[in-house]
């Protein structure tokens, strides 16, 4: 389940040679926790998309110095979420007038491994049977009630509350390394 | 949302998973667009670095000196920026100037593009006309093609070269859009590809250069004149 070791070292060296392949498949792996990083950490769809964008050219501009020891995830993780800070601080720049130049100074969003273990969540969700999936996201992502869920799916809702008892619990299993930081996602 | 509370399991889940769940930056999916921009990003950004091949895009791009002309004396990166620099100011303004030579960027892997996305791709820019790639979408994975934009009296002539695109079924059609940085979006004419021919010419009265994302949708008769939202295509002119 965790994300790192989807890419070894040496798809981050070809990247740097400009391998689009590379590219690829460095993009396949980490560009959704990457989005989900500087949207958390910006709030807006179009800007987090302009985070990640500067976050894979500063990614490539440092991938040649790129320790051969590293992970890769965190390594692209942390580039995308100072980018989007930066991006953060540029647009409240924009907007401050001289007056209020001094204010906020601080970090928004939420810190790396909160933003990481929400991915993890994700990922987890994403291992789910179909239909316990189903049940899940129309909660969670829709959310719908349990009769509502029944109806969508066309199924009773003696159904759908098992479905989402099995759900939970095979959750639980799959992210019973995480815990701790969630409330501070959550508390943003 | 309260009955969810009732014998779910969720009491199993490690703490503050349950709130994460409940955030929608949890079900936040990247634009499909974003894949394409990020592309483009590095084929500008190694193309600045003085890289001596482009390949961003999976595309190998090679320079061939059509004309023969002293164009083939400058270097590749200058070239792509020149490229882009003369396009910019031809889509702006009618009267800006003209390239001498012909610069002609062969794509000598383009129909093998199995990247889902846009890439701005400038595979050549002459005297009359630009042509960008268009890549596809997940909702069309085979899908490839050109866009040939040229200025013409009447306004845009937009030549679509599209190979693997499949005929829209009965009931629906294709309509190819030019969208700005607003998102507001114009139509630039509608096709249904059902009898084999791979060339659609589409036309534009507004400026690309203006509005440079061009869209390809899935329409459903019926269904009003606004986009579906369904892209299977995608390019960047600007």
């Amino acid at each position: 389940m965790p994300v790192t070791g989807r890419v070894d070292q040496e798809v981050v060296r070809r990247f740097a040679a400009g391998d689009d392949a590379a590219f690829s498949e460095i993009y396949r792996a980490y560009s959704g926790p990457m989005f989900s990083i500087a949207l958390r950490t910006l709030g807006r769809h179009d800007t987090a998309a302009d985070a990640v964008q500067q976050a894979f050219v500063q990614a490539w501009k440092a991938s040649a110095s790129f320790a051969p020891e590293a992970d890769v995830a965190p390594w692209l993780f942390t580039i995308t979420r100072r980018t989007a800070i930066d991006l953060w601080r540029r647009e409240r720049r924009d907007v401050l007038t001289d007056d209020d130049t001094l204010v906020d100074e601080s970090t928004p969003g939420p810190s790396l491994e909160s933003a990481w273990e929400a991915w993890e969540v994700r990922c987890a969700v994403e291992a789910l049977p179909e239909e316990e999936r189903a049940v899940v996201r129309l909660h969670y992502d829709d959310g719908l009630t349990q009769t509502e869920t029944a109806s969508r799916l066309g199924v009773p809702v003696g159904t759908v509350k098992s479905r989402s008892h099995r759900a939970h619990r095979r959750l639980g299993e799959l992210l019973s390394h995480v815990g701790g930081s969630g409330a501070e996602v959550a508390g943003r | 949302m309260d009955e969810w509370d009732e014998r779910d399991g969720r009491a199993g889940l490690p703490d503050g998973v349950a709130l994460v769940l409940g955030q929608r930056e949890t079900w936040a999916e990247p634009p499909p667009e974003m894949e394409a921009a990020v592309r483009a990003a590095l084929l500008r950004e190694r193309a600045n670095a003085g890289a001596t091949s482009v390949d961003v895009s999976g595309i190998a791009l090679e320079r061939t000196d059509v004309s023969g002309g002293s164009g083939a004396a400058r270097p590749p990166d200058d070239e792509m920026s020149a490229a882009r620099d003369r396009r910019g100011r031809r889509l702006g303004s009618a009267s800006g100037s003209r390239p001498n030579g012909r610069l002609l960027l062969v794509a000598a892997a383009l129909m093998g593009v199995a990247a889902v996305g846009t890439a701005v791709v400038i595979l050549q820019t002459g005297q009359d006309s630009t042509v960008v790639a268009l890549t596809p979408t997940e909702l069309a994975p085979d899908a490839s093609g050109t866009a040939e934009l040229s200025e013409t009296p009447s306004g845009f002539s937009i030549e679509l070269d599209i190979d693997g695109l499949p005929p829209a079924a009965e009931g629906s059609y294709y309509q190819a859009w030019l969208k700005n940085a607003d998102g507001e979006l114009v139509t630039i004419g509608t096709f249904h590809a059902r009898d084999g021919s791979d060339d659609v010419i589409l036309w534009s009265g507004v400026d690309p250069a203006d509005y440079p994302t061009l869209t390809v949708t899935l329409q459903r008769e019926g269904e009003g004149a606004q986009s579906s939202g369904q892209v299977v295509l995608t390019g960047s002119l600007g």
